[in-house]
């Protein structure tokens, strides 16, 4: 049991992020600082298109990157089941040079 | 010569007095922690930095509530945990997707795995992946925080005695299906 | 008139001589059911497209070169609470729609508690398919991938993205009896 437990740390040791994320996370709060702007209406439908177009615009990226995620877990488990299979190959073929 | 915790505390002091120098570190400094745990738990490197991030923006506007270098970690932990629970119930991880989706990949450190076995880690960390949302959050802070049970109870708002067996049951699950796997790998 | 018939006739003719571009779909309801966990992903034409092309650079720069021109990407997976929840029946409806004049069984491991068998589809020089089903007592994954495919750059994604990396010469180890086509 302990042994299991040495191999759950191991595997769920802590990883750094993609760089520069402290970078961009200050960039975030610096964007952030800004306070409330007055706008006239104009500017506010202006701003409003801009959501509409953006929402979209987001939604498409949320889709793609959804898309994205489905076809690398896909690949992932296509390639774990080929590698399992291959080495049940590779081990019958060890067996058989051995008899 | 300062000791690490009062290095620590003048950080917190200075970044809740709004140096962006002292919050940089103290974001460097707690960085991996946060993004394992959301690694971990949603396995998707894009949505588990896009929510890290989002905790260490909630961090900066509530720096002024961060008592001490030990409180801050413990805050961090919490809010990173709930916000992932929240995240997978929102984006209904297990049906869809289980290994989760996720395996959104950006180029890893070298030092990616310090696992004697790196086969073995993979394999464990996309068992964990499959593990339900609470599960899979008290075994990521038992095993990649240490924390002890007492401690995840409080941080996740659950009684003890839940954060126990869960733990017994989450083990017990990981150690047959690893079995499986192995049966598939090594016999 | 007839004209227009020998068009629609060639037309047709034509279009049942295309390689599908779809992968095969099967009725999965009655394991679905009874599956406590699933995998469900079924990728082809545009959505495929756009998930290609949201793939960065980095690591994703191999898996695009992988996944240039594939057609479909199905991946079916049940997870089950306790055996015997499926029947050899249900991976014969997978098995009688490879075994065409177009998939060559390549790969076909039976073991006590299970099976993995993998088909590829070739036009001569390339392979244009590959299907993988993996059976074992609590699951059940078919994997089909149209398209220009090479099998061993999939496998060589092993150790990335968490897959298991095998290290072919390993120690020999009793291996489960084998029927290889």
């Amino acid at each position: 049991m302990r042994e299991f437990e040495d191999e759950l740390r191991s595997a769920l040791h802590r990883q750094e992020p993609p760089a520069g994320f402290a970078d961009r996370v200050l960039s975030r709060t610096r964007h952030n600082k800004g306070g409330p702007r007055h706008r006239s209406w104009v500017a506010a439908a202006i701003a409003a298109g801009l959501l509409l177009s953006l929402g979209g615009f987001e939604y498409r990226q949320y889709e793609g990157r959804k898309a994205k995620r489905e076809l690398l877990l896909a690949l992932e488990i296509a390639g774990s089941k080929l590698s399992i299979a291959q080495e049940k190959i590779s081990h019958l073929s060890q067996r058989t040079i051995h008899e | 010569m300062l000791t690490a915790v009062q290095t620590a505390k003048i950080a917190l002091a200075q970044s809740a007095g709004g140096d962006e120098l002292a919050f940089a570190r103290i974001v460097r400094e707690h960085q991996a922690m946060v993004f394992s745990i959301a690694y971990h738990f949603l396995r998707d490197r894009s949505r588990a930095e896009d929510l890290a991030q989002d905790v260490f923006l909630h961090l900066h506007k509530n720096l002024r509530a961060i008592q001490s270098p030990a409180h801050l970690v413990y805050w961090l932990r919490k809010v990173t945990g709930h916000r992932c629970i929240d995240e997978a119930r929102r984006q209904r991880l297990r049906p869809s997707v289980s290994l989760t989706d996720y395996l959104e990949h950006a180029p890893e450190p070298a030092a990616r795995f310090a696992a004697a076995d790196p086969l073995l880690a993979g394999v464990l960390r996309r068992l964990i992946a499959r593990l339900p949302e609470r599960s899979r959050m008290i075994v990521i802070l038992r095993f990649q925080e240490d924390m002890e049970p007492a401690e995840i109870a409080g941080m996740l708002d659950i009684p003890l005695g839940t954060v126990k067996s869960n733990l017994h049951r989450s083990l017990a699950l990981l150690r047959g299906r690893l079995e499986r796997e192995r049966k598939g790998i090594t016999r | 008139m007839n004209k227009v018939m020998c068009f629609f006739v060639l037309t047709s003719c034509a279009l049942a001589l295309e390689p599908p571009s779809t992968c095969m779909q099967f009725n999965w309801d009655k394991l679905s059911a009874k599956a406590v966990e699933k995998v469900d992903v079924n990728l082809q034409g545009p959505v495929l497209e756009i998930a290609t092309r949201f793939l960065g650079a980095g690591d994703d720069a191999k898996i695009k070169q992988l996944v240039q021109g594939l057609k479909c990407v199905y991946v079916k997976s049940f997870t089950f609470d306790k055996k015997g929840q499926y029947s050899e029946a249900d991976l014969n409806e997978v098995r009688s729609k490879v075994q065409g004049t177009d998939w060559a069984k390549i790969v076909d491991v039976q073991e006590k508690d299970g099976s993995s068998a993998i088909y590829l589809k070739t036009d001569g020089k390339q392979t244009d398919g590959i299907v993988i089903v993996s059976a074992e007592p609590e699951e059940l994954t078919v994997v089909q991938i149209i398209g220009p495919i090479d099998p061993s750059m999939l496998s060589e994604l092993g150790g990335k993205m968490g897959i298991p990396k095998i290290d072919l010469g390993s120690k020999p180890k009793p291996a489960p009896s084998k029927k290889k086509d």
